[in-house]
């Protein structure tokens, strides 16, 4: 019985608070004597096509192919930024940015989540297999599918470098946006990722201002920064790169032997190449102490994590219809407020009693009690893992890119002397190639 | 030919002054397009077309006048208008976007062409003159850990920011008192509720002091007898009611509706509590008698919150810190002089006498509301008229009875249920004297009808059975009765004092005082308290003959019966509240 409430508590919620769902846009027109409404699909019009769905898994699968060619096998820079283009043009304004990967996380976690929710096979795949392409090369989506990804790429006209302190911090910012956007779909509050994309809104040509201002200051910053909103805030990025550490091929500098001319030390706008260890290594023992203390460290971080986000859980449960509504309705019976919301009205016409509504209110505010005490433990842990990482060295003989953070741009290929000699080598076989085709 | 277009282009495309020339351009044309843009958002008309004031007005128009065509017709066609009008601004909206957009991608562009051409003048790339070293390194990690660390408070501070907008007191103080709700109710037991005053006219309603060391004269002018006295923000006719230390009132207008609690050692107001913002209430009611008033009825409470009811039905509860626990409005009765039936607490059942209109009309009834969130626990449908009196609940042989009058009936009910035990037919006309118990009888009132002595007995209709005696001199129409177990005194507004036997109902004096009365009578010891209309309180002798044992002057109209706690006497006036005492 109490399951039952729960879950018409839930349902009243949804349709009194959710943001969309029923909130009406416009009011119904004052049509003339006659008129028919038509029927919409809720109420028993045919469901949309899906083959516009898996057209666009199609393509996604042909543009991830195509890009992984292009970035390991063939090596352009050129076909990157034209795919980029064609990407951005099809997935961004043709498709208007949705499906997009970065949003199917939340499909993929409300599935897990909500037993109700059938994950669409689309969001699935979208989902899917940019992890799937990174696993075996590397960070290809990024390189020249993602339209967020593409437009930023188009606008980085003068980059500047952003120091490595600064860069490694603000690389934490996806993880912990990434952790916030899942506890907020399981708990049933919001599509954070969906609602806060900066650039939807010049895909479809409609934002409200904010987002607008968001989104054009990113791309004003990305003139100088090297995609922004990848590196520092892209929580779909921060699983990319998680992956691509395993990927079984990456983005090599150079396609052969490093000569370490450092031509490229200053190439990439990402800051995803490492350099050499240095001749002389750093003291041991300092480094092994340094090491301890992290790893003494680690747990205590998580711990302080948690508690951080215990802290937090009021303000993360206020994400959540059933909270808002709760919140409005008590206020209202306590005279504190002035009037009644929709939201409110809609309620009390349920004929379901205020503490169904308290209960129901009280049940996700314990489970935002358990998500944001494991949000923290999770964004201590990715601290401390960092810091961890700091704390390790690895022994490096020539200048790579950082799986994690190249985007597979292609940008640097061509600061390699050795990459510019295979292209002059290729370029002659080519040409000897086309004279001999002539000749015969 | 071909080589002249080649050289024109390679040397366009590293002319680094075209270039920025082009991306000044362009820019320009970005940043104006934009601001064109906001502007033009930021003036707004979806508010206008989504909630337009014209359209409903029209649309109320229609409502008092639905066969009104020619108005039918008007909303139609301003609704177009004003549908077109959007919808052409949200094209010209997009028409700006589109402008925007290519803007922006020339400015783009011109901005990769001055790079390009700048980065064309620049000398080739030289590998840094630095190699790498053991020490930056070290430096570079150390750094990072710093950057980290900050990262972390900026994030822990921007959490502590954000936190204290999300309180979710509201949640815990609901759920607790869902909880405690189901919990068994806790009540203060009835020998403490007999330490203070919880409702009209004491614990039992019986207007009775537990003190016998009250004061008996005080003077308003020179202001000695008087402890304090203290403005009372809204004037009305309610009574004090007391509880430890706190002092509750409520006043109202026809749009405000507040309880005020004041401090019983200084008379200080401690805080004044809002009745506002509660679903479905409405200011009024407009036709209300003027001696009623908007907060006629006495507040009550059992000792942990306060309760209050207004003319328009709203009902509130607030802790004894002045928070408001719950709120209700019930609907504003039928009542053609105004509700005025003060409230009692019964356990923790909160009753509400809620008789209005004819008995015809089926709509009188009581309510018992719990305590703890204002729920019903149960109601009673009542064969009566509108009724300004307030219940008393009596202990008659180890049960408890809840005593309600009306027109025509005296009706007990179970208070624990609302079942009813027993009713007599012994009241007529609008009746607002309370009943009162004394003697193991329940004494009942009004003008036009009868004194009435019921033996509480009884079951079913106990009109010919039970009533022990009755008479007919000195009814009021507005004070209730005071009595002892030997004597019931009637008091009528014009002043005539009526003393009848409570054993037998043979009347044993009556006295015309010849001042004007309001308040309801009161019992301390042997003394009989009277306070008029202007102020002026007459203690007398309890006993079978009239005989005043002094008088004392307020200086200010009352219409309040007064409250009686350990040394003191708590009056309300029309302006102020007083207490009387000596400590």
């Amino acid at each position: 019985m109490r399951s039952l409430h729960a879950l018409l508590i839930t349902l009243a919620a949804a349709l009194c608070g959710g943001d969309a769902l029923a909130e009406q846009r416009f009011p119904p027109p004052d049509f003339s004597p006659g008129y028919s409404m038509p029927v919409t699909e809720a109420q028993g019009a045919p469901a949309r096509d899906d083959a516009r769905g898996y057209i666009d898994a199609a393509a996604l699968a042909a543009a991830l192919a195509l890009a992984s060619y292009l970035a390991l096998g063939r090596r352009s820079r050129r076909g990157l930024v034209v795919l980029g283009i064609a990407s951005l043009a099809y997935f961004g304004f043709y498709r208007h940015g949705c499906i997009c990967p970065i949003g199917a996380i939340q499909n993929v976690v409300l599935a897990i989540a909500d037993s109700g929710y059938a994950l669409p096979l689309t969001a699935a795949i979208f989902f899917a297999l940019p992890l799937l392409f990174t696993l075996f090369f590397g960070r290809a989506f990024c390189a020249a599918v993602c339209p967020l990804g593409a437009i930023q790429d188009i606008v980085l006209v003068s980059p500047v470098a952003v120091p490595g302190w600064l860069a490694r911090a603000l690389g934490l910012v996806p993880f912990v946006y990434l952790g916030a956007a899942v506890l907020l779909v399981a708990m049933g509050s919001t599509f954070l990722i969906c609602r806060y994309d900066p650039f939807v809104g010049f895909f479809r040509l409609s934002a409200g201002l904010d987002l607008t201002i968001f989104g054009a200051s990113l791309l004003v910053i990305g003139v100088f920064v090297g995609r922004p909103y990848c590196r520092f805030l892209c929580p779909y990025g921060a699983l990319l790169g998680l992956v691509s550490r395993l990927s079984w091929r990456r983005v090599r500098i150079t396609p052969a032997e490093c000569i370490q001319c450092r031509l490229c030390e200053d190439s990439c706008p990402f800051g995803a190449i490492t350099t050499p260890s240095p001749e002389t290594p750093p003291a041991r023992r300092a480094g092994k102490t340094a090491l301890a203390l992290t790893l003494l460290a680690l747990p205590v971080v998580i711990g302080l994590g948690a508690l951080a986000g215990r802290a937090l859980s009021p303000a993360f449960a206020h994400t959540h219809a059933t909270i808002r509504l709760a919140e409005r309705v008590w206020l209202e019976d306590a005279g504190r407020v002035d009037g009644t919301t929709d939201q409110s009205d809609a309620f009390r016409a349920t004929g379901l009693s205020t503490d169904d509504l308290y209960l129901a209110a009280g049940a996700v505010r314990a489970g935002f009690d358990t998500g944001t005490t494991l949000l923290g433990a999770f964004v201590g842990l990715v601290i401390g893992a960092t810091l961890l990482r700091i704390s390790l060295r690895r022994k490096r003989t020539e200048y790579e890119a950082d799986p994690a953070l190249c985007v597979a741009c292609g940008r640097c290929y061509r600061y390699c002397p050795v990459e510019i000699d295979r292209r002059k080598k290729l370029e002659q076989a080519e040409g000897r190639a086309e004279q001999d085709d002539g000749s015969a | 030919m071909e080589a002249h277009d080649r050289s024109l282009f390679a040397a366009l495309r590293s002319d680094v002054r075209a270039a920025t020339r082009t991306a000044l351009v362009t820019g320009a044309f970005v940043a104006i397009t934009a601001a064109a843009l906001v502007a033009y958002h930021l003036k707004g008309g979806a508010e206008e077309f989504i909630d337009s004031a014209e359209i409903a007005a029209m649309k109320s128009a229609l409502a008092a006048d639905p066969a009104d065509d020619a108005l039918k017709l008007r909303i139609q066609e301003r609704d177009l208008a004003i549908r077109e009008a959007y919808f052409a601004r949200i094209e010209r909206l997009d028409r700006g976007i589109y402008l925007l957009l290519g803007g922006l991608i020339a400015f783009v562009a011109a901005l990769a062409w001055a790079a390009s051409a700048a980065s064309a003048r620049r000398a080739a790339p030289v590998p840094g003159s630095t190699e790498p070293t053991a020490a930056a390194e070290a430096r570079a990690t150390l750094s990072s850990r710093w950057s980290i660390a900050a990262l972390a408070v900026i994030a822990a501070g921007l959490g502590a920011a954000w936190t204290s907008r999300g309180d979710l007191a509201f949640l815990d103080q609901a759920v607790t008192a869902i909880e405690e709700a189901k919990a068994p109710p806790v009540f203060a037991p009835p020998d403490e509720v007999r330490k203070h005053w919880p409702r009209f006219r004491g614990p039992d309603g019986l207007g009775v002091s537990a003190y016998l060391n009250v004061p008996s004269s005080w003077n308003g002018a020179s202001g000695e007898g008087i402890l304090w006295k203290t403005e009372v923000p809204i004037s009305a006719d309610n009574s004090p009611v007391v509880w430890g230390n706190r002092v509750f009132l409520s006043g109202a207008t026809r749009t405000r509706r507040e309880v005020y609690c004041f401090d019983t050692a200084t008379g200080a107001l401690r805080w004044t509590g809002k009745v506002e913002r509660i679903p479905g209430s409405r200011n009024g009611p407009e036709d209300i008698m003027e001696d009623t008033g908007y907060a006629a009825p006495t507040v009550a409470t059992c000792g942990r919150r306060v309760y209050a009811i207004f003319a328009n039905a709203d009902l509130a509860a607030f802790d004894f810190d002045g928070a408001r626990v719950w709120a209700r409005n019930l609907g504003v009765p039928e009542n053609h002089y105004g509700y005025a039936s003060s409230l009692i607490v019964y356990r923790h059942l909160l009753i509400v006498s809620y008789d209005q209109a004819t008995p015809e009309d089926n709509r009188s009834k009581f309510l018992a509301l719990d305590t703890r969130n204002g729920k019903t626990v149960w109601e009673a449908i009542r064969p009566v008229s509108a009724s300004w009196d307030t219940p008393i609940v009596i202990t008659h042989e180890g049960a408890d009875q809840l005593i309600t009058c009306s027109n025509p009936l005296v009706i007990a009910y179970a208070p624990e249920t609302g079942t009813e035990l027993w009713r007599a037919e012994c009241l007529n006309g609008d009746v607002a004297p309370s009943p009162v118990y004394a003697g193991g009888l329940v004494l009942t009132v009004n003008t036009g009808a009868q004194l009435s002595a019921i033996k509480p007995d009884g079951s079913g209709d106990v009109t010919e059975t039970h009533i022990a005696w009755f008479a007919e001199d000195g009814l009021p129409d507005i004070v209730s009765p005071a009595a002892t177990d030997d004597f019931v005194y009637l008091l009528t507004t014009d002043g005539l004092l009526t003393c009848y036997e409570t054993k037998t109902g043979t009347k044993a004096y009556e006295q015309d005082i010849a001042l004007m009365f309001n308040a309801s009578p009161s019992i301390a010891g042997d003394k009989l308290y009277l306070i008029s209309t202007k102020g002026v309180a007459i203690v007398l002798q309890i006993g079978p003959a009239y005989k005043e044992l002094g008088r004392a002057e307020l200086g200010e109209g009352v219409n309040a019966s007064p409250a009686f706690q350990d040394g003191r006497i708590y009056i309300r006036g029309k302006k102020h509240l007083y207490c009387m005492g000596t400590r």
